[in-house]
């Protein structure tokens, strides 16, 4: 009956009306429905959980995490984008730098360079030593170009490519230098900035740039260039349904509102019949809202615990490494809170 | 500045008692945010005993975490109700329950 119904939708769906979004926040706690037993029980969680990946290729990942609350959801998110370490620069010693660009300025650009390294292999620097890392926490590079006249160039030309030598300072003129027992760790060229056409500076006839990077292990909360994902988020599933049947110019008129593929109509004894097929692909521009006639038929929701994850690596780790590095960040963090409440005595 | 080292020295968790409501307690986490703020708060809310829970940041600046719960009657905000073995009313929350004794649940009914 309609007031089960009406409890359904506000315990699962997210409901996107015309003016405002209804249900956001999660109600299903112990006492609050009537013939509801919403106690935490782990048996049902495990029942009803469920993570289907997508799709996945080197650099991106798009999986689904099925029954679980927004809090989990979205610190997995969180700790993605600030608490999985990587390796980074820190620190630029620039022994010349006669180019246009600042010494502070190229260091910045530095430090954002992506460093392919697994992070997971070193450890991170203590505060307060300010002397050379050791091999077990740091990673060094040198970069080194001096641009110089071509001697070839044609005598009218004005491209800078055939003019000048070096003139465009690349992640590839970066050269690893092993400290320690690091280069037999690591086989030739596992250590090398992710991307090797990332431009660093411009260079001019007798300008040049020489300096030593250090790499270090940081997170994402510390400094963004420490973050290991492009970027990761997640989405809730959308849930369209039909109130009423919508049929002939209608039920076009119906498919154009949505994504293409949301809504197929078919053709049913001669009429046209509107369907919803995927919703899986609506970005929810809410652009039925617009036509009178339509919005009333619709019903435009969200299901409350079915996260649709995205996760864009920078290249440093594969995705789903990421994935398994930040659920391994939150078991830690909440081992870390359990071992300390045992320690500490109640004041 | 976020390293593990960075940490050395401070006190993780505190515990005050609140004052103004019976049974209540306020757990301070430093060094920590909604991340892990929000998920104990959720399931805090989850478990039948818990009357009260919310989590919150005093101010940007200040990197802890407040934990304000409040138990029903039969237990205390630290422990779960109680459990034969144990006789000091300081025992583990809700949701140490839920990691440790994943069976516990079935029983507090």
């Amino acid at each position: 009956m309609a007031a089960a119904q009406a409890v359904e939708e506000m315990r699962t769906r997210v409901v996107l009306g015309e003016f405002g979004v209804r249900n956001v926040h999660t109600t299903d706690f112990p006492g609050n429905y009537c013939g509801y037993d919403d106690a935490w029980d782990q048996d049902r969680f495990e029942k009803n959980f469920r993570v289907d990946v997508v799709h996945m290729d080197e650099n991106s990942l798009e999986f689904d995490m099925v029954g679980i609350d927004a809090a989990i959801a979205n610190a997995f998110r969180r700790i993605l984008l600030a608490e999985v370490p990587t390796m980074a620069v820190e620190k630029v010693l620039v022994y010349n730098n006669t180019s246009i660009v600042q010494d502070e300025i190229l260091a910045h650009r530095l430090g954002l360079i992506p460093i392919h390294a697994d992070p997971r292999l070193f450890e991170y620097r203590n505060q307060g030593e300010d002397e050379g890392g050791t091999e077990i926490d740091t990673l060094q590079f040198r970069l080194q170009v001096r641009c110089t006249r071509n001697p070839h160039a044609a005598k009218d030309s004005s491209d800078p490519n055939e003019l000048y030598v070096n003139h465009r300072v690349y992640t590839r003129h970066m050269t690893w230098v092993p400290l320690g027992n690091q280069a037999d760790l690591f086989p030739e060229g596992a250590i090398r900035p992710v991307h090797d056409d990332i431009l660093i500076a411009q260079l001019r006839p007798g300008q040049e740039i020489d300096l030593l990077m250090h790499c270090v292990k940081g997170i994402g909360k510390d400094h963004a260039k420490f973050s290991p994902v492009a970027t990761a988020s997640y989405r809730l599933l959308p849930d369209i349904t039909l109130l009423e049947p919508v049929e002939g110019e209608a039920a076009e008129e119906l498919s154009r509102c949505f994504s293409p593929g949301v809504i197929e109509v078919q053709e049913i004894q001669g009429k046209k019949v509107a369907r919803v097929a995927n919703p899986r692909l609506d970005t929810f521009s809410r652009e039925v809202f617009r036509n009178e006639k339509l919005k009333k038929v619709v019903r435009l929701a969200r299901v409350r615990d079915h996260y649709i994850f995205s996760v864009e690596s920078t290249g440093v780790l594969p995705p789903d490494v990421l994935v398994s590095e930040a659920i391994k960040v939150l078991m830690g963090k909440c081992q870390r809170f359990l071992d300390e409440l045992d320690a500490v005595q109640m004041d | 500045m976020t390293t593990p080292s960075a940490f050395r020295g401070k006190k993780k968790i505190t515990i005050n008692k609140d004052i103004k409501v019976p049974k209540a307690c306020l757990f301070t986490i430093n060094k920590e945010n909604h991340t892990l703020g929000n998920i104990i708060q959720s399931q805090l809310l989850k478990a039948p005993q818990g009357l009260f829970a919310e989590h919150r940041g005093p101010r940007p600046w200040q990197h802890k975490t407040i934990i304000h719960v409040q138990s029903a009657l039969d237990c205390t905000p630290r422990r779960p109700p109680p459990v034969p073995s144990q006789t000091s009313p300081g025992s583990s929350p809700c949701w140490r329950r839920e990691s440790e004794r994943p069976h516990s649940s079935a029983r507090t009914k």
